[in-house]
């Protein structure tokens, strides 16, 4: 039977590995290639051919020593921290909240869920009016409803515009964690509880010693998705700051590459991607290895 | 046998999608990508403003010499290059093409693209070449690239109503004259004066050029609506990253090629400039409609738009802005357009603060800049015969009867070959900005040999985040600025 | 009595959390809110007054700005768009992740561990090439923009079907096979029905994706003339009609009529949504 299978491994997954290879693989090499060649978006500077225009690693030594680059990366890693952990404290405590409900719950949930249905760049504009004009302006500036100058005019502030997108992206994707924080809950058998009780468990204890345990493969998961999210993040970032005042992630920094410098410097914003590239596939493989081995301890 | 047929969909299904795009179908608006081309010339336009008018300058030359051309116009504010790029990509490429300034250019001469206008093959376009004034020419130091669009100018644009409304109908005139004529300590005194008339109400009296101009005592019509002396649209960088830091760089560069040339000692010597620039900012934004503030640069209250709404609503007196806002302004405020002038930029040189031989304080106080904003190329790698065809377009452009009626009137444009006694733009600020250029009172636009990146994304960004953003400014800001002016230019183009 | 306090500590529990969720609830939908009321103002009123109701519920701004997007058209597009991308997804992918599951050789391995890695590949590395080579083989348009698609998608779903699959015993197919079923016929008569869970979720996941990018389209389509997507429309909208400036009378209504088909069909199959997410993060 096995034999029946392998005859027809290649054929069968043909076209996906078409598919894949056209648009994922083989641009992915070729983006590599011309991270070491000069580049230039039409043409390569110092021949007609990649293979003439070589520059050896110029490109990623430029790329370390642009301080955009570096301050947008010390900037993506600040965000993702505090992201993560505020999206994951949010999307916990709601779903704990929801589950301890006895009816109800779904329809918080479909209400919390809504803004994951709304593109990043419309989700962008509106965010932008609420800070400009409605915090600035009616809550929390000089003349409004209370005078909180730490939440106005967030978008002109490095520190501000950073915990202002976080504010964006949590409202964004706390519905969606907190789904599968909730699947998670459900899949913890009742009796757990209930024995822990008889023994004599308080609250807290119970959550320590059962729901955060059981949870583990759900944290995986869900530091997973925010993490890799975070890190890439763009579209939000170009609607509410355009990067001023050294606000702009990585992803809008390598976009944004080519248009510093004339002609345009194509293999720098290569070279930064694969740089990027690395960094997140060493953050997310470390975090999935630590966190699966904590779903196996406990 | 449900499976079957759904199978049978299903191939057919990825097939279908997969030929497709494997022959790039043609329906699906993207325009030609196969090799088979449809034109005898395709011209790429970068400017939205004039999509329609290049579209029929277009079609009345294909009728004219019985070939089809192809126009491709982007809507305005969208960034072209990548689309240029990726047409410059494609097979079928532009034979005209677009390209902003000389440092946009240094991508087009590496690549092989831009076409060096002393290898033309025809004569009349030979000839339209070399009366291209020398300093609207798109160079790279050794050789000429370009044909310019148009010309345009910018300056502190002025209702001449409002004038009148402040000191009398019987004044315009002469306030007018007064004004490009006056020093920039005249001019300073005057906006403190306008700015205690308007908040306090005293009726003062202004001084320009020696002569005086009594406030009237009373706001009255227009005048009354007044918030402030400028208008400051604080959330655009470019306005004062780009525009009026120019007119401290045409003090310290003759032209864009000198600028992108610029030595260490160079820059070093511009820093009384780049002061004289603070200074201007520093009066202009602590006397706006608008508080010097984070309000400031908030962009849904201080855009552009709203901006140009609170001058077309003579809200403010001045506007520093460009021709090219008058359509936004007439939007805003139809009643207001047709009254408008524009005033010199003034700030306070010295004539130690002017690096470029033969300017003088006085010329720099009565003119306004007026430059070429872009340019048409011809494409080296197109076949021989569309190339003739290019150059052969912008010949009946520039020089036909028809086809000036084009740039003219349907494109709203000032020729860049315009002969100043003779045209009208036939919108006031237009006529203005001609006005100027038959005076000769004209200033370059040498920004734009700064290296690239640096007046909107360096030098705007780093006045925004920390000046136009802030009420109160140390009391080294003005030197702080220059210096910030000077090293950040330097940095950007490896200076040491 | 002790029994009655601890009901009515509970209850108290009940509605202390319920006041919670609210709260929580308000923050959620205060934005669409906003958006809501603010498509019914012109640009004055919107900036005077934000946070009002309108003055007048007028839909003269809201067919305005359908007009200005060509929303009929543009919806088209997209619904188009995203509907052939998930089919190729969904067909491609089961296929090839059953056969990868069942034969179990180094190749299937080593196939399965690049389509998962995949999944940390960002856009931007492999984006300009991407273009390049599509523009090199003219498939710069709607259907190369579909096979992108196709090509993203790819690892997410090859990955949850992959998952699935595993879970489901061999033994079904060999009957079939001795029944004389050829391999299609057995792969969509018993082998796909039984994948439905795992289709809604990558019909889910997927569609949610496509139907809001917006850097794809607008890299491959851009701001030529023809078909736009939804997104592209709505960005060119904003673009073109304040050059400089927030024209909000256009965004609100733009960005509303934009949301609003999707809302509704999220209310209609949105308990497959939620077990779309909920299967997808549980297979991961």
């Amino acid at each position: 039977m096995d034999q029946y299978y392998k005859k027809r491994l290649v054929p069968l997954a043909l076209p996906a590995l078409i598919l894949f290879l056209m648009v994922v693989v083989i641009p992915f090499i070729v983006g590599v290639i011309y991270s070491f060649t000069g580049w230039r978006g039409t043409y390569f500077a110092g021949g007609e051919h990649f293979w003439e225009s070589f520059v050896g690693f110029d490109n990623y030594i430029k790329a370390f020593k642009t301080k955009k680059f570096i301050e947008a990366m010390i900037y993506t890693v600040k965000f993702t921290v505090v992201a993560v952990i505020v999206v994951n404290v949010v999307s916990l405590c709601v779903s704990l909240l929801a589950t301890y409900l006895h009816k109800g719950a779904a329809a918080y949930r479909t209400i919390y869920f809504l803004p994951n249905l709304l593109g990043g760049l419309a989700l962008g504009y509106i965010w932008q009016f609420i800070f400009e004009i409605v915090f600035s302006n009616i809550l929390f500036g000089k003349d409004g409803v209370i005078s909180i100058p730490a939440l106005c005019n967030m978008t002109q502030d490095n520190t501000k515009a950073l915990f202002a997108l976080v504010m964006l992206f949590t409202w964004q994707m706390a519905g969606y964690m907190m789904i599968i924080y909730t699947t998670g809950l459900n899949n913890i058998p009742k009796d757990l509880f209930e024995a822990a009780s008889i023994d004599g468990a308080n609250a807290w204890q119970r959550f320590w010693s059962i729901t955060v345990p059981m949870l583990m493969p759900s944290f995986t998961i869900v530091f997973f998705m925010t993490l890799s999210k975070c890190f890439m993040l763009l579209d939000q970032n170009i609607a509410l700051t355009d990067g001023n005042f050294g606000t702009r992630m990585l992803a809008t920094q390598i976009l944004r590459t080519t248009r510093d410098a004339s002609p345009p410097d194509y293999g720098l914003a290569q070279a930064q991607a694969v740089i990027f590239f690395i960094l997140i596939a060493v953050v997310t493989l470390v975090q999935v290895n630590v966190t699966s081995k904590k779903e196996v301890e406990m | 046998m449900k499976g079957k047929k759904f199978l049978a969909m299903t191939l057919a299904g990825v097939m279908a999608a997969g030929m497709l795009a494997g022959c790039g179908g043609s329906d699906s608006g993207s325009g030609d990508s196969g090799s088979n081309k449809d034109y005898d010339l395709y011209i790429f336009n970068t400017k939205g403003e004039n999509a329609d008018a290049m579209e029929a300058a277009a079609k009345a030359f294909g009728e004219e010499k019985g070939v089809t051309v192809k126009v491709f116009s982007l809507g305005s504010g969208t960034n072209s290059d990548d689309t240029l790029r990726t047409e410059m990509n494609s097979k079928n490429k532009p034979a005209i093409f677009s390209c902003m300034n000389a440092q946009a250019l240094v991508e087009w001469v590496e690549g092989g693209f831009a076409m060096d206008l002393s290898k033309a093959t025809n004569e009349e376009f030979k000839k339209l070449v070399s009366e291209i004034p020398e300093s609207f020419n798109l160079t790279d130091g050794s050789a000429n690239y370009g044909i310019p669009y148009n010309v345009e100018g910018y300056g502190y644009i002025v209702d001449t109503e409002m004038i009148a409304a402040l000191f009398g109908e019987d004044q315009v005139d002469a306030f007018m004259a007064a004004f490009k004529t006056a020093t920039y300590d005249e001019f300073e005194a005057m906006v403190h004066t306008l700015t205690a008339y308007i908040k306090e109400g005293t009726a003062g009296t202004v001084t320009l050029s020696g002569q005086d101009f009594a406030l009237v005592a009373e706001k009255t019509g227009k005048a009354a609506s007044l918030e402030g002396v400028f208008s400051v649209a604080g959330a655009e960088k470019w306005t004062y990253g780009d525009h009026m830091v120019n007119v401290a760089v045409d003090a310290i560069f003759k032209d864009s090629v000198a600028a992108s040339e610029a030595t260490m000692e160079q820059l070093e010597a511009g820093k009384g400039a780049f002061e004289a620039y603070a200074k201007a900012l520093d009066l202009k934004t602590s006397n706006a409609t608008t508080e010097r503030g984070p309000e400031l640069i908030n962009s849904t209250t201080n855009g552009y738009d709203p901006a140009v709404a609170t001058f077309a609503n003579s809200k403010a007196i001045f506007f520093k802005n460009g021709n090219w806002c008058y359509t936004n302004i007439e939007k805003a405020n139809p009643d207001i357009a047709d009254t408008l002038a524009f005033l010199p930029v003034k700030m306070p040189f010295t004539q130690d603060d002017i690096k470029v031989d033969g300017l003088t304080v006085d010329h720099m106080l009565c003119s306004i800049p007026v430059f070429v904003p872009n340019y048409y190329c011809i494409n080296d790698k197109v076949s021989d015969e569309e190339k003739e065809l290019a150059q052969e377009f912008m010949v009946w452009l520039n020089t036909s009867e028809a086809g000036q009626k084009f740039v003219v009137e349907d494109m709203a444009f000032i020729p860049y070959n315009a002969d100043p006694a003779t045209t009208s733009a036939g919108y006031s600020l237009g006529d203005s900005i001609i006005s100027y250029m038959a005076e000769g009172n004209t200033l370059t636009n040498a920004y734009a040999g700064a290296p690239t990146g640096w007046a909107t994304d360096t030098f705007g960004l780093q006045m925004m985040e920390n000046y136009v953003n802030t009420a109160e400014w140390p009391d080294t800001a003005y030197e702080d600025i220059a210096n910030f002016a000077i090293s950040s230019w330097a940095e950007k183009k490896g200076l040491e | 009595m002790n029994n009655m306090t601890m009901e009515g500590r509970h209850k108290a529990g009940q509605v202390v959390t319920h006041i919670l969720l609210i709260a929580i609830a308000i923050y959620t939908l205060a934005p669409l809110a906003l958006l809501l009321f603010n498509s019914f103002k012109s640009n004055n009123e919107i900036v005077e007054s934000p946070v009002a109701l309108p003055s007048s519920w007028s839909f003269q701004y809201i067919s305005t700005a359908m007009e200005q997007i060509n929303f009929f058209k543009a919806i088209g597009v997209t619904f188009v768009i995203t509907v052939i991308s998930i089919f190729l997804l969904v067909i491609v992918s089961s296929l090839a992740a059953w056969v990868m599951v069942r034969s179990k050789s180094l190749l299937a391995k080593i196939m399965y561990l690049g389509f998962t890695a995949a999944m940390l590949v960002p856009f931007q590395s492999l984006m300009y090439p991407l273009l390049d080579i599509f523009e090199k083989l003219g498939m710069k348009n709607i259907p190369g923009l579909i096979f992108m698609y196709g090509g993203f998608g790819i690892s997410m779903s090859v990955f949850l079907y992959h998952g699935f699959i595993k879970s489901i015993p061999q033994s079904l197919e060999e009957a079939a096979i001795i029944d004389g079923a050829n391999l299609f016929q057995m792969f969509f008569n018993v082998v796909f029905p039984l994948l439905k869970s795992t289709t809604v979720t990558v019909i889910v996941l997927n569609g949610m994706w496509i139907w809001n990018d917006y850097l794809l389209p607008f890299l491959v389509i851009g701001n030529r003339d023809g078909a736009k997507t939804l997104t592209l429309e709505l960005y060119f909208a904003k673009l073109t009609s304040g050059q400089y400036g927030n024209p909000w009378e256009l965004i609100f209504p733009a960005v509303l009529v934009t949301i609003i088909p999707i809302v509704i069909l999220y209310i209609f199959v949105q308990k497959y949504i939620v077990a779309g997410v909920a299967d997808g993060a549980v297979k991961m």
